[in-house]
């Protein structure tokens, strides 16, 4: 989705994707979800990608909710909708947290996202320039399209700004 | 997932009975007014659903159980911190001001009133539609609320895009506590859930 709508923070929902020009700020809340942020710093756009899932494996539904499928969609939203150039977006990405007890590392779903995320941004070429995953604690992230900067808030701990 | 009006409007119903009753107990519990209403049971898109909840930065406590038996699905209880604090102080009788920060002892009291608002609703399927349903033991996050909201609907967002949400208000006499509660009936198997609703009904 293209935001054109004259607000300027903008929230991404679970297993959703937004793009915007400025002034705008994309903001989400994660758990074992992934935020992916991509930017383009000539035109200054950004787009954000809540994703829930590792791989979409031919499951119906919104393919925004699989790294696999979600992370092509937001490339081929920003440049094709928005005039971003590929080769200027750069990455960041943040969540993947265990937010179930769980002893088995099979059915850790965030640290399942964080794995196909970083595989899947290595093979469509664009550079991961700063993330903090993983914790067993939920993060919110917000984009500011005017600057690219993105600040990352977790309970009990520090903003840092990437 | 088809839902006919019809069926919504019995699920509307068979809620609200519910939320009465969950009032009635919460009320006796913490020895106030207490009134649950039912703000919309609806078909609500994952990510539209979501987006409120991830603008919110206060922190939240949330405790969230299932229900198993023959209308199966989850329930979340959710207060911002500060407001846990004070329902902490109603929940024991204690002076208001009391509770100064949030410890064991506070998860323990969101904990019970999950587990109240879960019986609740177990007792009002047995006495009134002779159906039977058991809660699990609530589990206690302190998050924002969407992580907190994430945790919820996971299972269900995995198979689907939509879910069914219905999403109540808390009004206690005298204090402005923000809290919310959330019933998202299993979709999966929610024709069966409503087929037997529908017989009940009759």
């Amino acid at each position: 989705m293209i935001t054109t709508i004259n607000q300027e923070v903008v929230t991404v929902g679970v297993g959703d994707l937004k793009v915007a020009g400025i002034p705008k700020i994309l903001k989400t809340s994660l758990g074992s979800c992934v935020g992916v942020v991509l930017y383009d710093n000539v035109i200054k756009v950004g787009g954000m990608l809540h994703l829930m899932l590792p791989k979409c494996k031919d499951r119906n539904g919104k393919l925004s909710k699989y790294a696999d499928t979600g992370i092509p969609l937001l490339i081929d939203l920003m440049v094709k909708r928005a005039n971003a150039n590929k080769r200027n977006l750069t990455a960041k990405i943040f969540g993947g947290a265990r937010m179930f007890n769980i002893s088995s590392d099979m059915f850790d779903i965030g640290k399942s996202n964080i794995l196909e995320t970083a595989s899947i941004l290595d093979r469509l070429g664009i550079r991961i320039s700063a993330r903090r995953l993983g914790g067993t604690k939920g993060h919110q992230i917000s984009l500011d399209t005017n600057t690219g900067i993105v600040q990352s808030r977790i309970l009990g701990e520090p903003t840092v700004k990437y | 997932m088809n839902i006919t009006e019809e069926q919504m409007k019995i699920l509307d119903i068979f809620i609200k009975i519910c939320m009465d009753n969950a009032s009635r107990v919460f009320s006796k519990t913490i020895k106030r007014g207490a009134l649950i209403e039912l703000v919309h049971t609806q078909m609500v898109d994952i990510g539209k659903a979501t987006e409120d909840m991830n603008n919110d930065s206060r922190e939240m406590v949330g405790a969230m159980l299932g229900l198993m038996g023959e209308f199966p699905g989850k329930l979340l209880f959710m207060i911002p911190r500060e407001d846990a604090l004070v329902l902490q102080d109603l929940y024991l009788g204690s002076p208001p001001g009391s509770t100064k920060s949030l410890d064991e002892y506070t998860e323990g009291t969101i904990q019970e009133i999950g587990n109240i608002l879960g019986s609740s609703i177990g007792n009002t399927l047995a006495a009134d539609f002779g159906s039977t349903i058991l809660p699990t033991p609530p589990q206690v996050m302190c998050d924002f609320a969407g992580t907190i909201f994430q945790t919820l609907i996971l299972e269900e967002a995995m198979e689907h895009d939509e879910l069914i949400l219905t999403e109540t208000k808390f009004k206690l006499s005298d204090t402005e506590i923000d809290c919310n509660f959330f019933l998202i009936p299993d979709i999966n198997t929610l024709d069966d859930s409503m087929y037997k609703l529908e017989k009940m009904t009759i």
